[in-house]
């Protein structure tokens, strides 16, 4: 899976190109665990070229949160499309993450 | 004695896992003496022929041939480009004609300039391995098995296709009193036998708490709390729909956390989906959980799923989704016909384009007669 990674002051922009499934899931997981370890404490999960979320994927997402949460960083998620949105809402994945619409909206959350 | 002891061809021999090589056209040019001892097949009966001829005739569980373009480990390798990250488990036939369970990995060879010219396969037999599952999958069978209330002003069916031999799909009904009936089905994340043991887990939280139900939000609450403490720091999660329905008025109470909206189908195969969004269970305390409700007339049918039944891709990368699947069962002439879950899995399998599906299936259909 293509991620292109780009930082504004000190937040990390992931955005995940494609599907985040069974396949592909592990390499992103990878990718994110470590920005994280390199000591990113506030990313933003750009979801603008994400087409599908397994439940896999949204583990990895959690997991990539619960690291920040324990360094008292921050992940916001932003620009999800139709399908990523009902999957979000279902899950009511706003509880856990701040959801917002664009990456500008995002970054005013930090 | 050195050039023996860093000989790759000796240290091959000497591995207690069977290992193969082909080049790009899939044609056996390499066969270990392991891969002779756990088969039978010596390399003069292989090498030189393709690895898609019926020689290891490579199956899934459930039979499906797997030596075709696109399910084929080591072709899927050479064509990505990708080393498998996780093993699979396939069938091969021996010599004598046994069919030999093997935990299968591959990885694509390169030249100099980087091109994909081969591949290798490792496959260890997993025979005791295996026998474990089976027992696994007995067990958790005994689990899921258990006596469907009987009322004639409804019924409950369930459906349950597991992905691997054991999957990590739990449901349960029960009897609350003499009207109402409670339901859950659950769908751990993952798949495999780390899900299993978690579904296993969720029916002895469903013991603990399944009285609750008379008010889903606070079962809900209760098993989320529960599972909290369970997965302590994994990270993971189950996805679930749970409910009651009172069999006098065909009143249902639903409660989500996660799990995909159920379907509610009339008899004249008009439907809709239910909304019940709720937090995921296991990932944080102290969440509270909504109720939703809905009223069922006779010969309405409530199906509740996990979502293996309906995030399917096709070849197109379309995804069947929820619509999707309402109309494969409407096309099946549902509710008029029941529920045959061999059918769908061909509809759900067509639609996909693939050999087998990805994830584990489970429905459960609550059908409202009336007095």
């Amino acid at each position: 899976m293509k991620i292109v990674e780009k930082r504004e002051n000190d937040i990390c922009i992931l955005t995940p190109i494609g599907r985040l499934d069974v396949n592909t899931s592990e390499s992103f997981r990878e990718h994110l665990l470590q920005v994280v370890a390199d000591g990113t404490k506030n990313i933003i999960l750009d979801c603008q070229s994400l087409d599908y979320i397994s439940s896999g994927g949204l583990r990895v997402v959690l997991e990539g949160a619960k690291r920040i949460w324990q360094m008292e960083g921050k992940m916001v998620l932003c620009s999800l499309k139709d399908y990523i949105k009902e999957v979000f809402e279902v899950t009511q994945f706003d509880s856990f993450l701040p959801i917002a619409e664009t990456v500008e909206e995002a970054l005013k959350e930090f | 004695m050195e050039n023996l002891l860093t000989s790759a061809e000796v240290i091959l021999d000497c591995l207690s896992d069977g290992v193969y090589v082909c080049d790009r056209e899939r044609r056996i040019v390499y066969w270990s003496t392991s891969a002779q001892r756990i088969t039978g097949w010596e390399p003069g009966d292989v090498v030189g022929r393709l690895c898609l001829e019926d020689v290891l005739c490579h199956e899934d569980k459930d039979g499906h041939r797997l030596c075709g373009e696109e399910h084929c480990p080591l072709h899927r390798s050479m064509v990505t480009g990708v080393t498998t990250t996780v093993p699979v488990i396939v069938f091969a036939r021996g010599k004598d004609g046994r069919k030999i369970p093997m935990q299968v990995t591959a990885a694509p060879i390169r030249n100099e300039s980087g091109d994909v010219v081969g591949g290798v396969e490792t496959f260890r037999d997993v025979e005791p391995m295996l026998k474990d599952l089976e027992r696994a999958k007995m067990i958790q069978a005994q689990t899921l098995e258990q006596d469907l209330p009987s009322d004639p002003r409804l019924r409950f069916s369930t459906f349950y296709l597991p992905h691997d031999i054991v999957g990590g799909d739990y449901y349960a009904v029960k009897q609350l009193d003499e009207d109402r009936y409670g339901f859950l089905l659950a769908d751990m994340e993952g798949h495999g036998l780390a899900a299993a043991l978690y579904a296993m887990q969720l029916g002895s939280v469903w013991n603990q708490h399944s009285q609750l139900l008379t008010h889903p939000p606070s079962f809900a609450a209760g098993v989320n709390k529960e599972l909290v403490r369970i997965f302590g720091r994994v990270v993971t999660f189950a996805t679930a729909i749970c409910g009651v329905i009172d069999a006098r008025s065909g009143k249902v109470s639903l409660t989500g956390a996660g799990g995909p909206s159920p379907l509610l189908i009339q008899a004249n195969q008009a439907y809709e989906k239910i909304e019940c969004p709720g937090p995921l269970f296991g990932v944080m305390e102290d969440i509270p959980y909504k109720e939703q409700m809905v009223e069922l007339e006779p010969g309405d049918s409530l199906l509740l799923f996990s979502d293996g039944a309906f995030e399917i891709h096709n070849a197109r990368d379309e995804l069947l989704g929820v619509d999707g699947l309402a109309k494969i069962l409407t096309n099946l002439d549902y509710p008029q016909k029941q529920l045959n879950m061999d059918e769908l899995q061909e509809e759900l399998l067509k639609f996909s384009n693939e050999i087998r599906l990805q994830d584990d299936i489970t429905i459960m259909e609550v059908r409202f007669w009336c007095e």
